[in-house]
């Protein structure tokens, strides 16, 4: 059996995890619950920190699922933030060449019931 | 050594991370004097510290200003300017510039860049010089038409582009709209110009690329090749040499190719034409003006020290070796190091580095800009550094490679070790035969659904590093370890 080279650390929000050169990050308690909300897709957030480069809709839009709401842009690479289902665009809350961190609410978001 | 004499005595570098610090290296190496070009947050970078001088930019978009740069070559008395790669570096306005200046341009004469550097313009040249070209358009007036002559599947290219940005592939007529706007965005914030063009999309080709060199006198050789098609997003990830694909006889043709390409476009200096194989076929793909990232892989298995020749040849020195001198040996491979998240979709990460420990192996070579403390931005490209293995054979330089790469320890942000040894270790990738879709086909399926399982050790040390205060890794330069803070563990 091979062995493993492990190394842990705590810091930047969390313990971060060394195995076999592979990195892990175990977040503290409240960056992990940040973290679950973005993957629920409740609000369209941002996927990363970067930033916002186009915003492709306006408060009371009527967008279909997977229809892009805001492209991000960081480390010269661009992603598209889509919507998360068939729904409404609330209060957008950033404007274009804004600044962003991982998970914040680019704008708010009413899913069609 | 034999000096010829030369114009310039100091060499501003304009560029940062790794590739500033390995011209930093080169400049010392044959008695140059360099100039690291910096923002305020990197003037105590690894680069900067080992340069002579340090030139203050302005903001990370410094690096795209032409003015700035010359400003920052006049201050520190410069005679010549390096511009590594990404940036300005294929930017044939700049080049004039700085030549007009009264300063020495490390890198290809401009009209051979303008001839060559464009991909357009490129596909002109090499259709002059017999070298085969895909189906290929400008957007014209009527994009949907000159779509329907390339034939779908095709990809919007940047012409102005490189390493696989400002670059989208359309797979019917409906999606062209979206895809050539979110291209041009993506190159106007990446590169000189907005302009794109359309290329018929092969499927699945290798992608590999000739190294060339045309010294002061006129002499084109090319250097061999190196197998790029271990891409995802059209971005490498690993490149090697020799290429398992090519036999002796399509090597041949392809090195003749390349250097037919560059004598029609009077190329000097380094330089890299990118092919696309698709069985005993091959077409020009694009040429990159300048020193690549992946210019490593071809030192190792050639024994030269190309970014040395490049400035040598700045110098006016000729090369001096012919074609049959130039021989590989062995076999090399290099794996670039990236701030991503394998596990989310690779999204770029940032951070303070909490944790580095890059094992030193024979035969392998690490270029790199990383320290313990440092902060990781998301303000550039998300290349940390790259490794470089080199073994009498393919296996052998693969399982070096790997070793160093299980033997380092690099934490505090998301990055792509871990994923870099997945596709090492898989047979798709070791029976050599592979194309571009290898990543995201063949081998992005398995790693998402792979066992994620922690090690009872594993499990052992979190719960530990759980009430251990946590690491500042506040300032920069290397961290005095804390053996109470970093907690190692071995799994016999």
């Amino acid at each position: 059996m091979e062995a493993v080279r492990l190394r842990a650390v705590r810091g930047n929000g969390g313990i971060w995890l060394s195995l076999d050169g592979e990195a892990r990050f175990i977040p503290d308690e409240q960056a992990g619950a940040a973290r679950a909300g973005t993957a629920a897709g409740a609000d369209p957030v941002s996927p990363m920190p970067g930033r916002v480069t186009k915003l492709f809709v306006k408060a009371g839009d009527a967008v279909t699922a997977g229809a892009p709401l805001a492209a991000v842009e960081a480390m010269k690479m661009e992603y598209l933030v889509k919507a998360p289902a068939d729904g409404n665009v609330g209060r957008v809350l950033c404007s274009v060449g804004d600044t962003v961190a991982l998970g914040q609410r680019l704008m708010d978001w009413e899913a069609k019931a | 050594m034999t000096s010829p004499t030369h114009p310039f005595s100091s060499v501003l570098i304009a560029n940062r991370g790794e590739i500033a610090l390995r011209l930093v290296r080169a400049c010392r190496e044959l008695g140059l004097k360099s100039v690291v070009a910096a923002v305020g947050s990197e003037k105590d970078a690894l680069p900067a510290r080992e340069a002579d001088a340090i030139a203050v930019l302005e903001s990370p978009k410094s690096y795209l200003d032409p003015k700035a740069l010359l400003e920052a070559a006049k201050k520190t008395k410069a005679g010549a300017i390096h511009p590594g790669y990404g940036f300005l570096s294929e930017n044939a306005d700049f080049a004039e510039a700085v030549i007009s200046a009264g300063l020495t341009w490390i890198g290809p004469p401009p009209a051979a860049m303008r001839a060559l550097g464009n991909k357009l313009a490129g596909r002109a040249v090499a259709e002059k010089a017999s070298v085969p070209v895909l189906p290929g358009a400008k957007l014209g007036k009527d994009p949907a038409k000159a779509a329907k002559e390339v034939g779908f599947p095709l990809l919007v290219k940047a012409a102005d582009g490189g390493g696989g940005r400002g670059q989208r592939m359309v797979e019917k007529p409906s999606q062209l709209t979206e895809a050539i706007e979110s291209a041009r965005r993506e190159a106007g914030a990446s590169f000189a110009s907005e302009e794109v063009f359309l290329e018929r999309f092969l499927p699945a080709p290798r992608h590999v690329e000739f190294q060339i060199l045309g010294d002061p006198k006129g002499k084109v050789v090319h250097l061999h090749e190196r197998e790029c098609s271990v891409q995802r997003r059209r971005q490498k990830l690993i490149e090697e040499s020799p290429s398992p694909a090519l036999t002796p006889e399509l090597r041949e043709r392809m090195g003749a190719a390349a250097v037919r390409l560059a004598e029609a476009a009077g190329y000097r200096s380094l330089g890299t034409v990118e092919f696309l194989v698709d069985g005993k076929d091959f077409y020009f793909l694009e040429v990159n003006a300048r020193l690549q990232v992946e210019h490593p892989v071809t030192e190792a298995v050639l024994g030269l020290d190309l970014a040395q020749w490049q400035i040598r040849m700045a110098m006016g020195e000729p090369f001096p070796f012919s074609q049959a001198q130039i021989q590989p040996r062995g076999h090399a491979i290099e794996a670039r190091l990236c701030a991503e998240d394998p596990d989310h979709d690779f999204l770029p990460s940032g951070g303070r580095i909490l944790a580095l420990d890059l094992p030193r192996i024979p035969g392998l070579r690490w270029e790199t800009f990383l320290e313990e403390g440092r902060e990781v931005a998301s303000d550039y490209d998300s290349l940390l550094g790259k490794a470089v293995a080199w073994a009498e054979d393919r296996a052998g330089a693969i399982r070096r490679l790997d070793q160093a790469l299980a033997g380092s320890v690099l934490l505090g942000l998301h990055q792509n070790l871990g994923f870099l040894r997945f596709v090492l270790g898989r047979p798709e990738f070791s029976s050599g035969k592979y194309d571009t879709g290898l990543v995201e086909e063949r081998i992005l399926a398995a790693w998402v659904s792979r066992n994620r399982d922690l090690p009872p050790e594993a499990k052992a040390l979190i719960a530990e590093a759980k009430s251990r205060p946590i690491a500042s890794g506040a300032g920069s330069g290397r961290r005095i370890p804390d053996p109470w803070q970093d907690l190692n563990g071995w799994k016999p």
